[in-house]
C-alpha cells in the first residue's frame, strides 16, 4: 500500500514538475522576446538618428557648395519634407532658416542634391533642392525656343529623371502616351500656351486632354502638375499655378510666383525660385519655403543698406571722390521726385512685405525692379573704380 | 550536468565579453574635427597670407608683391619697407614669422613649415620657416599625417612655390 | 528519500537563482556596452555639428566678400562686419540665427596688421559649460582702404559648446 502511496506521489511531483518547468521556461522566452522586440526598436530609431543625422550634415555641405549635384547612394530611405522639419521613421530634424526645396515624401536608394545660388542681385542664398531617381519629372512644351524651356533644359541636372516632349498641336496624344513606370510620384511641367485662349488659361489645364490617363490610379498628391507662365511685364517673374490630380483631371489647387533676378553677367544661368516650384509638388510648401527665402534677403539688404552708408560717408569725408559718392547715394537715397523706397531701401521693403504675404505680386515686382537699378548701378561703381556694394 | 551547461554558458559569456571589450578598446576615435581643421588650416593661411597686404609698411605691397620681388631678387629684395626701410626678404622673414605665425599656430602649438622655392630649385629655398620640427622628412617619425597646401604665383624667373604644411 | 529530493531541490533553486545573475550580468554589460556606444555617437555628431557650424559661418552671405557678386572664398567683408554684429545682437536677429549656429561662441580677430581688433560675431553657451575654441585662418576684406580695397590676415575662432 505505502509502495502504491510513493508511486502516486512521484506520477503527480513528475507532472508539477513539469508544469513548472513549463511556466519557468515560458516566463524566461517572454523575458528575452520582450528584450528582443524592444532592442528592434531601439535599433531602428538609432538607424534612423543616423541617417538623419548624417544627412543634415550632407545637406549642411551640399547647400554651400553652389552648382553641384551629388547623387548619393543611401540604405532604402523613406524620407518625409515639410516647411520646418524632414522625417525619417519617427525621427525628424528641424531644416531652420535653410532654403530647401524637395517633394513630399523621397523615396528610393538614390537621392540627389542640387544646389542653386539665388541673388536679388546680390547673392542672398543657396537653395537647396533634394530629389530621388525615382520621381518622374515630364516637360510639356509648345516653343522649343522659349527663354524658359532653354534655361530649364541647359541647366537641369542630367541625374534627375526627366522627359521633355513638344507639343505638335495634339496634346492628347502626348498625355496618352504617357506610360506608367511604377514612379511613385510624377510630375508634370505644362510651358507654353498650347494653342489656347490666353484669358484664364490657367483653368484650361483642367480639361481631360492634360491628364495622362495611364497614371490615373495614382493618388492625387502624387500626380502633379506645374503650369509655368511668364509674367506680363517683368521679365525676373513667373506665374505658376499647383495642380493635384482628382482621378480623371488635373484641379487647380493654388498659385503663385517664381522671382529669379537675371543677371547680365551670367546669362543663361539657372532659375532658382522656378525650379524651386519643379522640385516641390505642393504649392503651400512652395510658398512657405519662399518666404524665408525672403525673410534672409531682408535681413541681407539690412546689411548692405548700411555698407552702402559707410562707402557713401566713406566718399563723402574720408576719401572725397565725388563720382563714387553719388552712385553709392543712388543705391538707397531717392532722387528728387522720386517717391517711395529706391534701391537697396526698395529691396529690403519688398523682402519684408514678401517674407509675410508672399506669394504678392507687389513686393515681389518691387524688389525686380529695384534689383535691375541696382546691378546697372553696381556695374558703373566698377567703371569709375569705386567699392562696389556687392 | 546542468553544472556542466552553466559552466559551458558562462565561459561562452565570457568569450563574447571579451570580443565585445577588445573592439571598444581598438575602434579608431572619431577625427571630423581634427581632420577639417588641419584641411581648413593649411589651405586657409596660405590662400589669406598671400592676399594680405602691409598697408603703408611697404607702400601698399601685398605679401604676394614681397615673395615675387624677393625671389626675382633674391637674396635681399628691392622694395624696401618700414620700419627702417628694410628689403622685402627680410621683411618676409621678420613679419611671418615673429608676426603672423607667433600669433597664430605657434600661438595655438601647431606643428607647421612654410617654405618658398623657384621651380626646379627645391634645394636652395627663398624662405623656409619651421615649427616643432615638422617637414616631411619626420613624417611616420614624429608625426602621423602632413596636410600640405602649395600655391604656385608667376614670377619673371619661373614659378615660385609657396607650400604651407602642417604636421598632426 | 526525503533528503535527497531536497538537494535536488536545492540544486535547482541554486542553478536558477545563478542563471538570473548570468542574465542580470549580461544586461548591465549590455546597458554599459550601449552607454559607451552613445557617448562615441554623441562625440561624433558633435564634431559633425562644429564642422556644419564653421562651414555656415564661412560661407554667409551676410559678411562674406564679393566681387561684382562672385564671392571672394575664406574672407570677411569688413563694413558688413559691424552691422550683422548688432543685427545678431538683437533678439530677432539672434533667434534667427539661433537655428544655424546653435550653442556656439564665434569671434574673429584681425592678426595682420596688428590691429588688436576684435569683433564678437555670435554668442549662444546655451547654459552648456565647456567649449573647445578652433581656429580658422581668414582673410579681411576693407574696401575704404586702396584703390581696390585692403585685405588683412584674421582668424575665425569658432567654440562650440557642449555639456
Amino acid at each position: 500500500m505505502g509502495y502504491l502511496r510513493r508511486h502516486k506521489r512521484g506520477q503527480a511531483e513528475a507532472q508539477f514538475n513539469w508544469i513548472f518547468v513549463l511556466i519557468v521556461g515560458g516566463v524566461i522566452m517572454l523575458f528575452f522576446t520582450a528584450i528582443v522586440l524592444k532592442q528592434r526598436s531601439t535599433s531602428e530609431q538609432k538607424l534612423s538618428a543616423t541617417v538623419i543625422s548624417d544627412l543634415e550634415a550632407i545637406f549642411t555641405g551640399a547647400s554651400i557648395s553652389k552648382g553641384t549635384v551629388h547623387a548619393l547612394d543611401v540604405p532604402r530611405v523613406d524620407l518625409d519634407f515639410d516647411c520646418s522639419r524632414f522625417y525619417l521613421g519617427q525621427v525628424n530634424k528641424p531644416i531652420g532658416k535653410q532654403v530647401l526645396f524637395a517633394p513630399s515624401k523621397v523615396q528610393g536608394t538614390n537621392i540627389l542634391t542640387w544646389t542653386l545660388e539665388w541673388n536679388t542681385p546680390y547673392k542672398v542664398n543657396n537653395f537647396l533642392y533634394i530629389t530621388s531617381e525615382e520621381v518622374r519629372y515630364i516637360f510639356i512644351y509648345d516653343n522649343p525656343d522659349s527663354d524658359i524651356l532653354t534655361l530649364i533644359n541647359e541647366s537641369i541636372p542630367e541625374e534627375m529623371n526627366a522627359e521633355f516632349y513638344e507639343f505638335d498641336n495634339d496634346m492628347e496624344a502626348i498625355t496618352s502616351a504617357i506610360t506608367d513606370q511604377n514612379n511613385y510620384k510624377v510630375r508634370l511641367i505644362f510651358i507654353g500656351e498650347f494653342g489656347e485662349r490666353p484669358r484664364n488659361i490657367e483653368l484650361r489645364f483642367e480639361d481631360a486632354k492634360y491628364f495622362p490617363d495611364q497614371l490615373s490610379d495614382m493618388p492625387g498628391d502624387d500626380l502633379t502638375a506645374l503650369f509655368i507662365k511668364p509674367h506680363s511685364s517683368i521679365d525676373s517673374i513667373n506665374n505658376l499655378y499647383f495642380y493635384d490630380s482628382d482621378g480623371t483631371t488635373f484641379k487647380k489647387i493654388n498659385d503663385t510666383y517664381s522671382l529669379d533676378h537675371i543677371s547680365s553677367n551670367s546669362i543663361g544661368e539657372a532659375p532658382p525660385s522656378l525650379f524651386g516650384a519643379i522640385f516641390t509638388d505642393d504649392a503651400h510648401e512652395y510658398n512657405c519655403i519662399m518666404k524665408k527665402a525672403f525673410e534672409r534677403l531682408d535681413w541681407v539688404s539690412e546689411i548692405y543698406l548700411d555698407k552702402a552708408e559707410k562707402l557713401k560717408s566713406h566718399y563723402d569725408v574720408d576719401y572725397p571722390k565725388l563720382i563714387c559718392e553719388k552712385n553709392v547715394a543712388n543705391a538707397y537715397i531717392a532722387s528728387p521726385g522720386e517717391s517711395g523706397p529706391v534701391g537697396i531701401e526698395a529691396i529690403k521693403d519688398g523682402a519684408d512685405t514678401c517674407s509675410q504675404n508672399f506669394p504678392e505680386i507687389d513686393c515681389v515686382s518691387q524688389i525686380a525692379g529695384a534689383a535691375e537699378a541696382l546691378e546697372t548701378l553696381n556695374s558703373r561703381l566698377l567703371l569709375f573704380s569705386c567699392a562696389l556694394i556687392y | 550536468m546542468e553544472i556542466m551547461g552553466l559552466a559551458i554558458v558562462v565561459i561562452l559569456m565570457a568569450v563574447a565579453m571579451l570580443f565585445v571589450v577588445g573592439k571598444m578598446i581598438n575602434r579608431p576615435q572619431s577625427d571630423t574635427r581634427e581632420s577639417y581643421l588641419d584641411q581648413e588650416m593649411a589651405a586657409n593661411m596660405l590662400n589669406s597670407l598671400l592676399k594680405t597686404s602691409t598697408d603703408d609698411d611697404c607702400r601698399g605691397a601685398d605679401f604676394t608683391e614681397l615673395f615675387q620681388d624677393c625671389a626675382v631678387n633674391y637674396p635681399i629684395g628691392t622694395i624696401r619697407c618700414e620700419p627702417d626701410s628694410i628689403p622685402s626678404c627680410q621683411y618676409l622673414r621678420d613679419r611671418i614669422n615673429n608676426t603672423i605665425l607667433k600669433n597664430t599656430t605657434m600661438r595655438w602649438q601647431i606643428p607647421h613649415r612654410i617654405v618658398a622655392w623657384i621651380e626646379d630649385k627645391e634645394d636652395e629655398p627663398i624662405l623656409e620657416l619651421t615649427y616643432l620640427d615638422c617637414s616631411p622628412d619626420q613624417i611616420y617619425i614624429s608625426y602621423d599625417h602632413l596636410e600640405a597646401k602649395l600655391s604656385p604665383i608667376p614670377t619673371s624667373i619661373g614659378t615660385l612655390n609657396i607650400e604651407f604644411d602642417i604636421c598632426s | 528519500m526525503k533528503k535527497k529530493s531536497q538537494i535536488q531541490m536545492g540544486e535547482n533553486i541554486a542553478i536558477i537563482f545563478i542563471f538570473i545573475l548570468l542574465v542580470v550580468g549580461a544586461l548591465v554589460f549590455y546597458s554599459r556596452v550601449q552607454r559607451a556606444d552613445f557617448e562615441v555617437k554623441h562625440e561624433e555628431d558633435q564634431d559633425k555639428e562644429f564642422v556644419q557650424i564653421s562651414q555656415k559661418m564661412s560661407f554667409l552671405p551676410e559678411i562674406r566678400c564679393s566681387q561684382e557678386n562672385v564671392p571672394i572664398e575664406n574672407c570677411i567683408d569688413l563694413t558688413k562686419l559691424d552691422k550683422f554684429t548688432d543685427m545678431v545682437a538683437t533678439s530677432q536677429g539672434y533667434l534667427y540665427y539661433e537655428n544655424d549656429l546653435k550653442t556656439s561662441t564665434i569671434t574673429l580677430e584681425q592678426i595682420f596688421p596688428d590691429t588688436g581688433d576684435k569683433w564678437l560675431l555670435y554668442n549662444n553657451t546655451g547654459d552648456k559649460s565647456s567649449s573647445v575654441p578652433a581656429y580658422i585662418p581668414i582673410s579681411i576684406f576693407n574696401p575704404k582702404e586702396g584703390s581696390l580695397g585692403e585685405y588683412y590676415l584674421g582668424v575665425l575662432i569658432v567654440g562650440v559648446w557642449r555639456d
